[in-house]
């Protein structure tokens, strides 16, 4: 994997709907801002794999999946609606998903 | 969290790849690699039964829980509308003084037993007790 800097997607509120819909994920704490507070969150959260989905759509973007058999990520920090997100991607195979100077994601991907 | 269910297949479903779901994560992600990304990463196999009964089956409290991790493996992409067989099991239950660690491993399989994807997610749920 080459180096790469990608700004991703906007996700809005209305994405975490959405996703939870096309996934089967109900949990509250995507939709539910009173749910999100007990929480300690200030709003709602996107679903984990949603912004996983953002790194594996700028890995597709520079180059393709074809080579890529998996991916290990961790969730480091909570994606808010409308956040502006970075995602990174190294020649050593780290990845990172960053919402300004926060880290909410890193991970290495695993090639063939 | 229930140890005793550690090792043991929690759900076992087959559903379909869905061309339908691919379009609609395409359409979320609106870029023009989405539909390459969306044929890899089209279930979440933690909620593949579309409700909230895993969770509550190995005692994951929802307003104490948040997704530590996903890792992802394939050997190829879904096919659009192929048959899937769905296994979910649950791997490790960590328990530490003020948090317990979940693992659970879900195997995407054809019906002829090839497999095509493997998940595991971590999730934590904080204890009560915390401040």
């Amino acid at each position: 994997m080459k180096n790469f800097k990608k700004t991703a997607p906007k996700l809005g509120k209305e994405h975490f709907v959405r996703y939870a819909s096309v996934v089967g994920d109900f949990n509250p704490i995507h939709y539910d801002l009173d749910f999100a507070r007990k929480l300690k969150m200030p709003t709602v959260v996107a679903q984990g794999p949603l912004v996983l989905l953002l790194a594996l759509d700028a890995i597709a973007a520079e180059g393709g999946l074809g080579d890529v058999k998996g991916v290990v990520a961790r969730i480091t920090g909570p994606v808010f609606p409308d956040a502006d997100l970075t995602v990174e991607g190294h020649e050593d195979g780290s990845i990172q998903i960053s919402d300004k100077d926060r880290i909410v994601l890193t991970g290495a991907v695993e090639t063939k | 969290m229930n140890n005793e269910l550690v090792g043991q297949v929690l759900k076992r479903v087959r559903t379909k790849a869905y061309a339908s779901r691919m379009a609609e994560i395409e359409q979320l992600l609106g870029t023009p690699s989405a539909a390459e990304t969306a044929r890899i990463a089209l279930f979440f196999g933690f909620t593949i039964g579309r409700d909230l009964e895993l969770p509550r089956v190995i005692g994951l409290v929802m307003e104490r829980s948040l997704m530590m991790g996903h890792d992802m493996h394939w050997t190829r992409p879904f096919a659009p509308d192929e048959e899937v067989e769905v296994t979910v099991t649950l791997r490790e239950v960590i328990d530490k003084p003020d948090r317990e660690i979940a693992v659970v491993e879900t195997i995407f399989d054809t019906p002829a037993g090839e497999e095509i994807q493997r998940q595991r997610s971590t999730f934590v749920t904080f204890k009560a007790t915390r401040a």
